[in-house]
């Protein structure tokens, strides 16, 4: 569509979920939070609307998102401005720059599209290090013959972020980049690697000054107010907001191969370490923990067409939250990583825009606690159900 | 294929159940939940001792706490009812000063409503580091009904969830308690003696339940006397001074004259009786009875 000069395009796509079965589904509600525990349900995971807008090197898009994980909601997703320079306009853009609600350029499964993705949700360690995947700022896209380079200067805010939920808390940016190559090889091989790096700065909140208060405790559990039990709680000044440094550095790499008979695969490998940035699953406040948070994870797997509608493929991936946690069980001090893993396998069926995905994931966690007084997995495994539909 | 099978199995292994476990007889916030018997000994460290404050536990109360003492090398423990079905993991805490090399497990239990009266044992089995048990340690408890408030008249209003609701009685002499007046004597008015124990002859509310919305475990108000109420007649209201975000709140309102029912209502209310207003005389009609 062209309006003014302006060429519009419209695309979006739906997510429906079925969760055919899941482990960790009851039909009670969670003690501390008081929400529903079942998760065998049908549910909108994502139904986006993308507009895009291109005039000459200008150009703008908006996309919203609608779901209902967590009950109907409707929000902004991306919103950005941007201008691309390309000498020849049959050629891809040398460089484009956008400012905006962006995608945030670290590694290859952040900034790649939902619609397009194989599997149905992103690894533990996307989900920990950029919950959300967007980010608001400033980025600056290159290419350069087989280099390719992404370089931001963002809020360091993602909009999935389990404390701020996306409001930037603090004045400083965070910088995040990667720089990588792509290469063509012989019988349409393709291979694509990077490295990132983000350099930034959280926040860890601060309190106000808090009022004296009185505390009862039972302490002979007769259930009167004895006088002995009456305390004082004293107040307490506030205390300031602390900064504190988060950096992260990943490298991936995927290959990419077409084989006549049955049609083209992928395989991808991509690794993340970070210091104090976990922000979607276990949060990083070294200030609170009074130490370092350290993490790292990784994503591996493959994905192979099988003639011209059927795909399969499966990815393993493991995040630990925190690589120097310890417990006490017993007289012991036990070191216990809070890990993360999921063995995804997954089937598609593919018509024109259209695609069925069944996936089935088998999880690990640290929310169990087992016979040995060790943290185990709490039973998660899942079977998931999506219909998919883009236009 | 071997690094596909290797893949498999780095994600297998134990799991915890997912079930909070909130049907379990005996409840132990926090803990893990363990359905199914509790572990049999299997060469593991024994457990040493298993105290509780009262030999009495109240049925339907989050109170009772218990300390146990565990054998050397004990990293986890499990509680439940001997005998029953379902127990609750804990991970072994720091020894005490009376025996530096046993671990130790402290907890507060809950008994759920389904309990039944009488005598029971509680069990704490403990677990060293691969997952094997020793002998348990046992206390005898006896698990009591949770007495009713006693009194010559006791009017009780109850409710289930999150919402602030206030019970309002008129007695026979035109008094009326509610939470913002809890005694149906009317204070004297200024200049006039003062009875110091003219307040025991009302009917006094005991507490104000969910009240500014801060749930009770169970909401509850009562309206008791003491001593013989006066003849005539008596209203029971209940206004609903906010639903806390609840849909609706279904109540119960009931009398007892002497421990024997005088008479029973039940009732819904919603967000159009917050609208109402909420002082003296407030609330819709539930109860109306003479003695």
């Amino acid at each position: 569509m062209t309006r003014r000069g302006w060429q519009l395009d419209v695309t979006g796509y739906v997510q429906a979920d079925s969760v055919a079965w899941s482990q960790a589904s009851v039909d009670e509600l969670d003690p501390s939070t008081g929400q529903p525990l079942n998760e065998d349900r049908f549910l909108i995971r994502r139904g986006r609307l993308r507009v895009e807008a291109h005039r000459d090197a200008l150009s703008g898009a908006l996309e919203l998102d609608g779901n209902t994980q967590s009950g109907p909601a409707a929000r902004i997703l991306a919103a950005q401005v941007g201008w691309s320079y390309a000498p020849d306009p049959r050629d891809p853009a040398l460089a484009v720059v956008t400012a905006g609600l962006v995608k945030i350029p670290f590694g290859a499964e952040v900034p790649a599209s939902e619609r397009d993705k194989p599997f149905l949700e992103p690894p533990a360690v996307s989900r920990a290090l950029f919950p959300g995947n967007h980010d608001a700022g400033a980025m600056v896209q290159a290419r350069f013959g087989l280099a390719r380079g992404s370089f931001a200067i963002m809020n360091g805010a993602p909009v999935g972020d389990a404390q701020w939920k996306g409001k930037d808390p603090a004045a400083s940016y965070d910088l995040v980049g990667r720089l990588g190559a792509e290469l063509a090889l012989p019988y349409r091989w393709r291979i694509e690697a990077g490295v990132s790096a983000l350099s930034g700065t959280g926040l860890h909140p601060g309190t106000p000054p808090i009022k004296d208060g009185i505390q009862w405790v039972d302490d002979n559990q007769n259930g009167r107010v004895d006088p002995t039990e009456i305390q004082i709680v004293p107040g307490s000044p506030g205390e300031p907001s602390q900064p504190f440094p988060r950096t992260a550095l990943g490298a991936d790499v995927a290959v990419h191969w077409c084989l006549c008979a049955l049609g083209v695969g992928t395989a991808f490998f991509e690794i993340a370490a970070a210091t104090n940035l976990d922000r979607g699953v276990i949060y990083a406040d070294p200030i609170a923990a009074s130490r370092k948070l350290r993490q790292l994870g990784f994503a591996t797997g493959a994905v192979q067409d099988v003639g011209p509608y059927l795909q399969l493929g499966a990815r393993f991936d493991r995040y630990d939250a925190d690589r120097d946690a310890i417990d006490r069980e017993g007289v012991d001090l036990v070191n216990i990583h809070k890990v993360f893993s999921t063995l995804a396998v997954m089937a598609a069926v593919r018509w024109s825009d259209a695609r069925i995905t069944v996936e089935y994931d088998h999880e690990r966690n640290p929310f169990g606690r087992g016979d040995g007084g060790a943290p185990i997995t709490r039973a998660a495994d899942r079977v998931t159900l999506r219909a998919q539909v883009g236009f | 294929m071997r690094a596909a099978l290797l893949l498999v199995l780095a994600g297998c292994g134990a799991s915890a159940t997912p079930d909070p476990g909130l049907a379990a007889l005996i409840q132990i916030p926090g803990a893990q939940y363990r359905p199914g018997p509790l572990p049999a000994p299997s060469g593991g460290p024994d457990a040493l001792q298993l105290r509780a404050t009262h030999a009495a536990v109240p049925i339907g109360e989050l109170r009772e706490r218990i300390r146990g003492t565990l054998g050397a090398g004990t990293r986890a423990a499990v509680i439940g009812l001997a005998g029953g079905d379902g127990g609750w993991v804990l991970p072994a805490a720091v020894p005490g000063f009376e025996a530096p090399d046993a671990p130790t497990v402290a907890a507060t239990i809950g008994l759920a409503d389904e309990f039944p009266p009488g005598p029971f044992t509680l069990v704490v089995a403990g677990g060293d580091a691969a997952g094997r048990f020793g002998a348990p340690a046992e206390v005898m408890l006896v698990a009591e009904p949770a007495a009713p408030p006693a009194g010559e008249l006791v009017i009780a209003l109850v409710w289930d969830g999150v919402a602030d609701l206030d019970v309002h009685v008129v007695d026979a002499l035109g008094g009326e308690a509610w939470s913002g007046d809890p005694n149906t004597v009317p204070a004297p008015s200024p200049g006039t003696p003062v009875d110091p124990d003219a307040y025991l002859a009302g009917g006094i509310l005991d507490r104000d339940g969910n009240a500014g919305c801060h749930r009770d475990a169970r909401p509850s108000e009562h309206v008791i006397w003491t001593m013989p109420p006066p003849p005539g007649g008596y209203v029971v209201r209940v206004d609903a001074r906010s639903m806390c975000g609840a849909p609706s709140a279904a109540w119960y309102v009931a009398a007892y004259r002497s421990a024997a029912l005088v008479g029973a209502a039940r009732g819904v209310s919603t967000d159009a009786d917050v609208l109402q207003p909420h002082g003296a005389g407030a609330g819709v009609l539930a109860l109306r009875f003479a003695l």
